[in-house]
């Protein structure tokens, strides 16, 4: 069994969404549990994918042929998985890209990066006005607000989702993590963020970082 | 920001004429010249006018602002990457592929014309070429339809020792928005035919574009234009990079080069991966090496005797949100350590964008006026 959970990791890896699904089905009709499917097969393979990104193995369009992989893979354990088992995230993320910013690559490519690494993600989209992230934030319940921004003139309305979260009590619950072309470390301090994603990889990192208990 | 970012006081005139040559020399990596050159791909039209202090509009007010604000260049967009991304691109255009396409295959296209509010966003779903049948239906712009009047127009209008720099496109962002970014980065491996067809194909009208700008005396250097890296390194693999970018960078290159013409590379981003492919494909210079993503110093060092490195004043912080004095101490800097030898022309580290406050811009180009004088002595 552990090898078909490796294999389908492996499938992950190289961005073979045939053989991920193929394998998938495969490993469901030999008994294995969707959820040791999910974190020992198709989890494990993006955290792989990841690594390689970070080393500097994998570039953009190899990060995203695994991620179809992943994604067409999980929407075949998704109805199989039990509520109580489908809602077994790691952790809860809001994200969008600030006001004012049409950019999206950068966002949506963090966003399968997390879902990949275990957590659930609510995407607001786009263009998105400062109080909607507050407000996902909340009724989500989630940890971590992530912002994404293309310009330096649309990236301070980073700074305006900070204000509006500190405003409204809600600063102490989350953790804000940024992201984009512009910014920078010296930005993310600057403005209050707690953490600064130059890439997909190492927003994982930060976001698997602040879940951590006692971080 | 403030309401009007681009009040400013009054700006000390230009202390020496236009002259192309301390540009070439810097390009050619001749030595010092008198002073280093100032280099900007882009300035936005606000900051164009806040500087001239004028609402006016046309060639004369362009060359006046580009003369007055101490360069010794005009950039111009040329050649059919730059139709495709100015209109393709364009994000309030992507529902109507129809105009958008006719558009292109027109090649209308004018610096002085663009509408004054839209930004450009790149597509980043399904362009309009995501199959061999879209390929073959596209408009393809005819190399003669383009248009190269406005060099001739521009160029009536020079002062003497000014050149233009045409900007052409290195076809990456241009076939990235005719796909959609998406669709072309999947592509890559689900379609590896297609994309290379898209670039031989556009490649060749660049190429044909080049050969309509090239013989005209008002150029004086070449500028191949376009993203194919971010902050952490290249958006794809150098191996795709080689297999279908640089090839028609390479040959481009070398019609340039058959003309005497220097060449500028422009891409954002981390580049370290293929410097040396630049170098191979014969580029003079590269362009604009962002602060946050490559070390000028390290740059200088280790490549100062090959290339001639242009830009660096950081667009996201000193220029943009920074204070002058701000500006002034990392123009001081950049001066004091990159410009000695020669091999460095001085500008943003991507744009002027409309969100550079004119006093930011003034003190940027005014430092270098008043202190970029060789010897340099800061």
């Amino acid at each position: 069994m552990a090898t078909t959970l490796g294999d389908i990791a492996q499938a992950v890896l190289e961005g073979n969404a045939p053989r991920t699904t193929e394998l998938t089905e495969q490993a469901l009709s030999d008994g294995a549990s969707p959820p040791d499917i999910l974190r020992q097969g198709l989890i494990a393979g993006m955290s792989k994918v990841g690594a390689k990104m970070h080393s500097g193995e994998y570039y953009i369009p190899e990060v995203l042929i695994s991620v179809r992989a992943f994604k067409a893979a999980s929407e075949i354990l998704r109805p199989r998985m039990a509520a109580s088992q489908a809602s077994q995230y790691v952790g809860r993320v809001v994200i969008g890209t600030v006001k004012g910013d049409l950019h999206d690559i950068g966002k949506n490519l963090a966003i399968v990066m997390l879902e990949g690494a275990g957590f659930e993600v609510t995407d607001l989209g786009i263009n998105v006005p400062t109080e909607k992230f507050v407000e996902a934030a909340r009724e989500t319940e989630s940890q971590i607000v992530g912002l994404s921004a293309l310009l330096t003139v649309t990236m301070v309305q980073m700074k305006n989702v900070i204000t509006a979260l500190t405003q409204t009590g809600m600063r102490d619950r989350v953790k804000v993590l940024i992201g984009g072309a512009p910014v920078t470390d010296r930005f993310a301090r600057e403005i209050g963020a707690d953490g600064y994603a130059s890439t997909a990889t190492f927003g994982v990192e930060l976001a698997k970082k602040f879940i951590t208990p006692g971080h | 920001m403030a309401s009007d970012p681009h009040q400013t006081g009054d700006r000390m005139p230009r202390p020496d004429r236009p002259n192309f040559e301390r540009v070439k020399q810097a390009l050619l990596l001749q030595g010092e010249p008198d002073r280093v050159p100032l280099m900007e791909l882009s300035i936005d039209r606000a900051v164009k006018r806040a500087f001239l202090k004028t609402e006016k509009r046309g060639l004369a007010r362009e060359v006046e602002f580009w003369v007055e604000a101490g360069y010794d260049h005009i950039p111009i967009s040329q050649g059919a990457g730059m139709v495709i991304t100015g209109r393709v691109g364009r994000n309030d255009a992507a529902g109507d592929a129809f105009s958008t396409t006719m558009l292109c295959a027109s090649g209308h296209y004018s610096i002085f014309e663009e509408s004054e509010t839209t930004r450009s966003w790149m597509r980043e779903d399904r362009g309009v070429i995501t199959s061999w049948e879209d390929f073959e239906k596209f408009p393809w712009p005819n190399p003669d339809d383009l248009d190269y009047a406005i060099l001739d127009r521009v160029g009536e209008n020079l002062p003497q020792g000014m050149k233009i720099i045409p900007l052409v496109s290195t076809c990456f962002p241009q076939i990235s928005a005719l796909m959609g970014t998406e669709t072309f980065m999947l592509s890559i491996y689900d379609d590896p035919e297609l994309v290379a067809r898209l670039f031989e194909k556009l490649g060749e009208i660049e190429y044909a574009a080049l050969e309509r700008i090239v013989d005209r005396p008002m150029v004086g250097a070449i500028w191949a234009v376009g993203d194919v890296a971010y902050g952490e390194g290249t958006l794809v693999s150098p191996k795709v990079l080689r297999q279908h970018v640089f090839p028609v960078l390479k040959r481009m290159v070398g019609l340039a080069k058959s003309r005497d013409l220097p060449t500028l590379f422009h891409s954002d981003g981390k580049l370290y991966e293929v410097i040396d492919d630049l170098i191979d494909c014969g580029f003079n210079a590269i362009h604009p090496i962002e602060p946050k993503a490559m070390d000028i110093a390290r740059l200088k060092h280790t490549y100062g005797d090959r290339l001639c490195l242009c830009g660096n004043i950081d667009l996201a912080y000193t220029l943009t949100l920074g204070s002058p004095e701000e500006v002034v101490q990392e123009v001081k800097r950049r001066l004091k350590e990159i410009a000695p030898g020669g091999g460095y022309c001085l500008g943003s580290s991507n744009s002027v964008t409309e969100y550079v406050p004119l006093a930011n811009f003034n003190a940027m180009r005014e430092t270098v006026l008043k202190y970029g004088r060789y010897p340099i002595s800061i």
